[in-house]
């Protein structure tokens, strides 16, 4: 690990600022109930659309905590909200707020901040319903980068477990296999994601579904790798270092694992990472489409998803897009760090 | 002397082409046989079939080959695992594309020894390290941070760790320079006398298998045309171009006479006779001494091998 940080930094500034962003990401995903201000599920309908709220430090000329002013409705059709500065609510660490449980089981009415009532802290502000759009992005991450993560995990070692089989194997085995794959890369992708999702009962537990959008998207995506590790192991296989290894008698799985396929990760390893953007857009396209993750459960698709349709969200609370923010934040840091970890893997840049 | 290995008229063919043609050699314990040859005369294939790994295209098609009394060509692909690299085991041209480039040096070494069973391959392949002479500071290096030489040796040292009976070394020189060419022989020669070693060397250099070898064996498109012992003064023409070979001999190898009956260096031959265009040469022995050309016919001490007998 000391050694993955080290040659890391050697790459430069943003490499090791898109991996340290992505743990950052993670961690944030990984602890999400621990820092949001409200439950992603609470309506405040007295508060919808409500604009990311100003933090005050300053008031008549003096410096104060940090606070916020109660915002009171003079609009209730054009959604338009006025300060009320007659009281000040000064941001509270672990404030007190609605009961909820914290990880599925710990029960508890603390926030790690907060402001006490009537007053609202809604960072990034609030949707239709008055849900809190930072609380819900901040959870609807946990979903996002999970999925992509496990959906990458499983397609590539599929993908690699078939392309490495098929390329050193080669003969009939290669025939049939490559003939599989070239049957599912026969379907626009898209469109197999959604027949795919058709096929399974629109009423699921979240659970269910958040499992079968997984094995969807890893479905799709190991198809056009396996080919491409196929090619690799082709010309790999032909590599002395192999002749070598069979003339001192490894066995040809252990070959094909630890010597071969060993030699595609320097690419492989870039197309994860680079792939990892699509599993969370296919994610937000099956949400936006209605397939996906379901309300109330906060996905960086569906929130989205909710503004489709609706030119009104777009002009009057465009924070109602931060979730595309995210996921383009995201993006450009898996990027960065797939071309840091090219070189990283590379034994000859060590 | 023991018998390691016996080859019994060898012959692999690629589509209509010859690449050995019925060669048949021996080598006994603790003996260098150099096999000497051009490129393209068959010498890789011959050491490549010993392990039975000729790349896909080439098939054997007829002879035996005996290894400690089994018949390596019929062996099945356990008791290949078996020989492989612990009976016999090989070192390459070209070490730098023969070590992966993304394990340690030690740590390939390790796996061959592991490969083969050994109770601490740790252990041995640190052994192994000693024993050809590299600093273990470079135990933990990349194929890549060491010399061509030190990459030489670390081949040496993996195709050594578990002791086989028999090293294949396919011109394990070619690609060094002369100093370190003379540092690696020294390490063979060292090595062989150190584990009696039977080596099966393979080089395209006379002279260094003249100072080298026990026997020496004349490859020239695909057939052993003379093997000799250094020290017995060699007979075919061919042998001695290639040991004068300040001529240029580029070409020998490529031009294609199929058709053609009797000798296959006829052609370039400079003491050609008739009757070396009408009629193949018998094999002609003498001791250990064997020659595949006409001239030996004259000489008394040579008597010649009926070709259709040599199976029996």
């Amino acid at each position: 690990m000391k050694i993955f940080l080290t040659r890391l930094n050697a790459c430069g500034f943003f490499a090791a600022a898109g991996f340290w962003s992505l743990v950052a990401l993670y961690l944030i995903a990984l602890c999400a109930d621990l820092l949001i201000p409200y439950p992603y599920d609470l309506q405040m309908r007295d508060r919808a659309f409500h604009p990311p709220i100003r933090i005050h430090i300053m008031e008549k000329g003096q410096v104060r905590i940090p606070f916020v002013y109660q915002s009171t409705l003079i609009d209730p059709v054009g959604k338009k909200y006025q300060e009320d500065t007659s009281q000040r609510y000064p941001i509270r660490l672990f404030a007190q707020g609605v009961e909820r449980k914290m990880f599925g089981f710990w029960k508890t009415d603390r926030y790690l901040f907060g402001v006490s009532e009537p007053a609202g802290i809604h960072l990034l502000g609030t949707d239709m319903y008055g849900r809190d759009i930072f609380s819900r992005i901040v959870c609807g991450g946990r979903i996002s980068l999970s999925i992509s993560l496990i959906g990458v995990i499983l397609s590539f070692s599929f993908g690699m477990l078939t392309g490495g089989i098929s390329g050193y194997f080669g003969g009939v085995i290669d025939q049939i296999m490559m003939r599989a794959t070239e049957i599912l890369m026969v379907f626009p992708s898209f469109y197999l994601m959604l027949s795919l999702r058709a096929i399974f009962p629109l009423s699921l537990s979240s659970v269910q579904i958040y499992l079968l959008i997984v094995v969807i998207l890893s479905f799709i995506g190991w198809a056009g790798l396996a080919r491409i590790i196929r090619g690799m192991v082709l010309s790999i296989r032909e590599e002395e270092y192999v002749l070598a290894a069979r003339s001192v008698g490894v066995s040809h799985w252990r070959i094909l694992f630890f010597h071969i396929l060993p030699n595609t990760f320097s690419y492989a390893i870039t197309a994860v990472t680079l792939a990892v953007p699509g599993y969370i857009v296919g994610e937000a396209a099956l949400s936006l489409l209605g397939i996906g993750i379901q309300e109330p459960y906060p996905s960086w698709g569906n929130i989205l998803a909710s503004t489709v349709g609706n030119l009104r969200i777009l002009s009057d609370a465009p924070w109602m897009l931060l979730p595309g923010l995210a996921i383009f934040f995201v993006l450009v840091n898996f990027n960065l760090l797939g071309d840091a970890l090219r070189s990283v893997f590379d034994p000859k840049n060590w | 002397m023991k018998k390691i290995l016996s080859i019994t008229s060898l012959s692999v063919r690629h589509r209509e082409r010859m690449i050995l043609n019925r060669v048949s050699l021996e080598i006994c314990e603790g003996e260098v046989f150099c096999l000497v040859g051009e490129s393209g005369s068959g010498k890789t294939t011959l050491a490549l079939s010993l392990l039975r790994l000729l790349p896909p295209g080439l098939s054997l098609c007829g002879g035996s080959i005996f290894f400690m009394g089994k018949d390596l060509l019929k062996a099945s692909a356990k008791e290949l695992f078996y020989i492989r690299g612990k009976e016999i085991s090989m070192v390459f041209q070209e070490p730098s594309s023969y070590l992966n480039p993304l394990f340690t040096v030690g740590y390939q070494i390790i796996e061959t020894a592991a490969a083969a069973g050994a109770s601490n391959p740790e252990e041995a392949a640190i052994q192994a390290f000693g024993e050809v002479d590299l600093p273990l500071k470079f135990f933990k290096s990349y194929p890549h941070q060491l010399s061509g030489g030190m990459q030489q040796r670390v081949a040496i040292a993996s195709a050594l760790v578990n002791r086989p009976r028999l090293l294949i070394a396919d011109e394990p020189t070619t690609a060094l320079d002369v100093i370190t060419t003379e540092q690696i022989l020294s390490l063979l020669d060292y090595l062989r006398k150190k584990f009696s070693l039977s080596v099966l060397f393979i080089t395209h250099n006379l002279p260094l298998a003249f100072r080298f070898a026990t026997k020496i064996g004349i490859l020239y498109r695909g057939e052993l045309v003379e093997s000799f012992s250094p020290a017995s003064q060699y007979i075919h023409p061919y042998t001695a171009l290639l040991f004068g070979s300040g001529k240029n001999l580029a070409g020998y190898c490529s031009s294609d006479d199929s058709t053609l009956t009797g000798c296959t260096f006829y052609q370039f031959c400079p003491e050609r006779e008739r009757r070396c265009a009408e009629e193949k040469p018998k094999i002609f022995l003498s001791g250990t001494h064997a020659v595949q050309c006409w001239k030996a016919a004259s000489q008394s001490s040579f008597s010649p091998l009926d070709r259709n007998n040599e199976n029996a």
